[in-house]
């Protein structure tokens, strides 16, 4: 067993950063939600954040997109120009350029919108037309929406909803506002994928299509995602590497198998006999 | 010096007309969660009311009275059949009925009681008494004293009693509220009759400068909301705060600075203020949850 | 038939140039008076500006009562440019249109920092101070007894009432082409993003400070090039009618006729605004003092109350209603045999 780990944390120290995020710490009003947290993604990599309710996991997520600035740590993100980018600089709009991009605990579709204008809405950081030229509707403004839109169509079929693209989101059941809002994160040229609780309130068939999602990917998209998830099986079953962390410190890091026994983080989900 | 109080006086003076508005502007909004823009108007169709009854023969105590009641009795109306009686409508709809009842009394006013003016006469028209230089109309000493004397109450109202305990609940959450078995749409109901009470007292105050027409609720109407904001939203107080500091400090202004100026300066500042702290005097800051 | 349906009357371009067409009715067909051209002209400069309110309130999620002041803005420069400069309409005309542009600019970065109600308040109190320059600078504005144009000078030409009321409407259509690109583009979606969740935009890549201040600015110039038709068209204007009753009035069109459409800025300026003129013409009704306002009022909230989404939802109100009955009618029928 500890062979393994040692082994595997070489062959990480070898490979590319995608993330690197050290000594991370934030406070709200004296309760520090994060104390403290190091982790790093491999490119490619399917990385767990797990702990239970009230963790800090969501915290996390919105410090490295930028939603809330970190007290403390850096945040490196390394884009696929091969660039390093120190996150806790930029505002939080900036941060899907670089090609990271993430997802919302209860979905944040736009329930306007058509599903297939909510995907186009991921590809938003694409576009280079300006307003006048948007507004006349210029050529060149109107080459880029049509190749964005066939993009997106793409997009669309690989998650298997191209026969909703016209619909309005409004109307779909939640299951489908997940898979919209999964999709959404594959139109900017992503390096990595944040996912927070993408299973959260999933049928057992509609978590199967998306570990099967999630795992492709990696694959087909060449890029690392961070999942937050409750759903252990889900977790175990697509993540390379997990981060266990509680009352926002670390518990445990490691490959799968090693989380998956590791004491600490049996405690922490069953609870001590003395608590 | 005395031209400095004498501004100071006659700002609290109109400073309390713009507290009354200010304040039925804040209990409609922190119940009902909405801009209530028709409360100037209601204010002048009630102080016209008023002035019909008195002109038919009414003593003036007892026709103000009526009015009062009258008001509360509208405001309750209007909240019970066109505000909360409605379903599937959005905030900002249901603010546009609130515009749609200026357009309906700015109508029925003209209609019911001819498109002339009704002059009010002070309710106390005793000469100006002379405290150390300061005059001051015993009227004016009866709108400071009884604006003061209302928003203590209602501040302890609102503080002390059951009900009030009930408004500021609906005010903090109302779904909550309404989950914890407080009647919502009767707290409404309330906040929209006082309410209206309050902006008929204001007109009511007004009413001897400016005669009774339909558009004299403008200038208090506007700087109650103005007031509004300067105070911070959230709070029952900030806006009575503001109120005061308005009339206080365009008087000011105005005798010192530019009389003609006056309005615009305070406001700018106000602006200034309101861009440097977004939620007003008093106001907490809101914490945006991701 | 469907093919017909589908390119000829789905066409946006065709159906705003009907709209047009629509317009044009009281110029081009002889037994209409000058006072309703009058009317319709007021139709007009308010669909321009509701066109451009509407990207504010409709697609953005903003809101301000300031921009009545605007179209006051833009109608002093102008009415000053063309009468004590002596300066071509065009250049005055694009004078005109980017004071209010870039004071909307400025509101927008109020904006940025400002929401709902406090919004609603400052952008108020920002038209009041617009407004007391307006009655206050007379060497400019003429003060109270307000400020008089002439119609447009065109290349030498001055026009007629008639033919700068044509202009109008053909500037209006325009500019609801102008905005229909405008919301089905990226940025139209941005703007669209920003009204529904700020989180989710920002996660996208939209930045909230830049789309404010596209909405303030889109919203502003429209005011600005509303306020240009309005002083040369009136051939006058005075501080009463820059008001925040004006601004309260925006909003009443945009939400009566169908918040976040392209036609119901148009819809809720023929109704908020011709109906009370046109039933003031009337015989009966218009003779007691009123009425007219006051039929207008119960109007609006009757269309509030049961019909929250906008008038111009009504067709596809009853279609809906028709087909269910139908589908209704078929299966009563099918049971029968």
């Amino acid at each position: 067993m500890a062979e393994t780990i040692e082994k595997n944390v070489t062959e990480n120290a070898a490979s590319e950063k995608v993330l690197k995020v050290s000594n991370l710490s934030i406070s709200f009003g004296g309760l520090k939600a994060v104390d403290d947290l190091s982790f790093s993604i491999d490119r490619g990599q399917i990385y767990g954040l797990i702990g239970p309710n009230g963790a800090g996991k969501t915290t996390v997520f919105n410090c490295i997109t930028q939603f809330y600035k970190p007290d403390e740590g850096s945040i490196l993100f390394t884009a696929k120009d091969g660039r390093t980018h120190e996150l806790t600089r930029l505002p939080a709009h900036k941060v899907i350029r670089l090609g990271l991009v993430r997802t919302f605990q209860n979905t944040e579709i736009i329930r306007e919108l058509s599903v297939l204008d909510n995907l186009l809405l991921g590809a938003h950081s694409q576009f280079t037309s300006g307003v006048v030229s948007d507004m006349f509707r210029m050529p060149w403004a109107r080459r880029q929406e049509k190749a964005m839109r066939a993009q997106a169509l793409e997009v669309l079929e690989y998650i298997g909803l191209q026969r909703l693209a016209e619909e309005s989101a409004a109307a779909q059941p939640y299951g489908v506002l997940k898979l919209i809002e999964f999709g959404r994160t594959l139109l900017c040229n992503p390096s990595l994928i944040i996912l927070d609780e993408p299973a959260a309130g999933l049928n057992e068939s509609e978590t199967q299509t998306l570990m099967a999602l999630i795992r492709g990917v990696s694959r087909d998209y060449h890029c690392s995602a961070l999942v937050v998830e409750h759903d252990m099986r889900l977790v175990m079953g697509i993540c390379d590497r997990i981060c266990a962390i509680s009352f926002g410190r670390m518990l445990a890091e490691g490959v799968t198998s090693y989380i998956q026994q590791h004491p600490a983080v049996q405690d922490a989900y069953l609870g001590k006999e003395e608590a | 010096m005395a031209a400095f109080f004498q501004n100071i006086v006659g700002g609290i003076e109109t400073g309390s007309m713009y507290a009354l508005a200010a304040m039925g502007l804040v209990l409609i909004y922190q119940t009902a969660k909405l801009n209530n823009f028709s409360q100037g108007t209601l204010g002048m169709f009630n102080a016209f009311f008023c002035t019909s009854l008195f002109r038919a023969g009414v003593p003036l105590l007892v026709a103000i009275l009526l009015a009062l009641v009258f008001a509360l009795i509208l405001g309750a109306l209007i909240d019970t059949v066109v505000i909360s009686g409605i379903k599937n409508i959005s905030a900002l709809g249901r603010q546009m009925i609130t515009l749609g009842l200026i357009m309906v009394f700015q109508g029925l006013a003209p209609m019911l009681y001819g498109t002339n003016p009704f002059s009010f006469s002070k309710m106390i028209s005793a000469s100006a008494l002379d405290l150390w230089g300061v005059k001051v109309l015993p009227n004016s000493f009866l709108i400071i004293g009884l604006t003061c004397a209302l928003m203590l109450g209602l501040y302890f109202f609102l503080e002390r009693s059951n009900w009030g305990l009930a408004v500021r609940v609906t005010a903090a959450n109302p779904m909550t509220a309404k989950l914890m078995g407080v009647p919502i749409r009767r707290v409404t109901m309330g906040a929209w009759g006082v309410a209206t009470a309050l902006g008929c007292l204001s007109a009511l105050m007004v009413a001897p400068i400016t005669n009774i027409n339909v558009s004299m609720m403008e200038n208090i109407h506007l700087n109650s909301f103005i007031a509004s904001v300067l105070g911070g939203f959230q709070t029952f107080y900030g806006p009575v705060i503001g109120a005061f500091i308005i009339g206080v400090a365009n008087n000011l202004i105005g005798y010192y600075i530019s009389s003609k100026w006056s309005l615009a300066i305070l406001y700018a500042f106000i602006l200034l203020f309101i861009v440097i702290r977004p939620n007003g005097l008093f106001g907490k800051k809101t914490i945006n949850k991701v | 038939m469907d093919v017909f349906q589908k390119h000829v009357l789905r066409n946006k371009y065709l159906q705003y140039l009907l709209v047009g067409a629509l317009f044009l009715i009281p110029v081009i067909f002889p037994g209409f008076s000058t006072s309703f051209l009058t009317l319709m002209g007021g139709v007009v400069y308010l669909a321009i500006a509701g066109t451009g309110y509407n990207v504010l309130l409709g697609y953005s999620g903003q809101i301000s009562l300031g921009h009545a002041a605007f179209m006051g803005l833009s109608a002093y420069v102008s009415a000053y440019l063309t009468g004590e400069m002596g300066l071509p309409f065009g250049l005055s005309f694009l004078f005109a249109v980017l004071a209010p542009f870039l004071v909307g600019l400025l509101l927008g970065a109020i904006a940025v920092r400002l929401q709902g109600f406090y919004l609603a308040i400052a952008t108020l109190g920002f038209g009041e101070i617009l407004r007391l320059i307006f009655i206050e600078m007379d060497w400019f504005t003429g003060g109270f007894s307000g400020s008089q144009a002439k119609y447009p000078m065109i290349f030498g030409a001055r026009l007629t009432k008639e033919q700068t009321y044509i202009g109008m409407v053909v500037l209006m259509v325009l500019l609801m082409m102008l905005v229909y690109h405008l919301v089905n583009s990226h940025t139209g979606r941005a703007l669209i993003a920003m009204k529904n969740s700020q989180h989710a935009a920002q996660a996208m890549g939209i930045s909230i400070f830049k789309y404010k201040l596209v909405a303030f600015a889109i919203s502003s110039l429209f005011a600005g090039i509303s306020g240009v038709c309005y002083v040369h068209f009136i051939r006058y204007s005075d501080p009463t009618v820059w008001t925040a009753m004006l601004s309260l009035n925006l909003i009443a069109q945009v939400v009566v006729g169908g918040n976040g459409t392209i036609g119901g800025p148009i819809i809720g300026a023929l109704v908020i605004r011709g109906l009370p003129d046109l039933l003031k013409s009337t015989p009966i009704i218009g003779e007691i003092a009123g009425i007219p306002v006051l039929l207008s009022g119960v109007l609006m909230i009757v269309v509030l109350m049961f019909y929250s989404k906008g008038l111009i939802f009504i067709p596809a109100g009853i279609r809906l209603a028709l087909r269910k009955h139908i589908l209704r009618r078929e299966r009563e029928k099918g049971k029968g045999a």
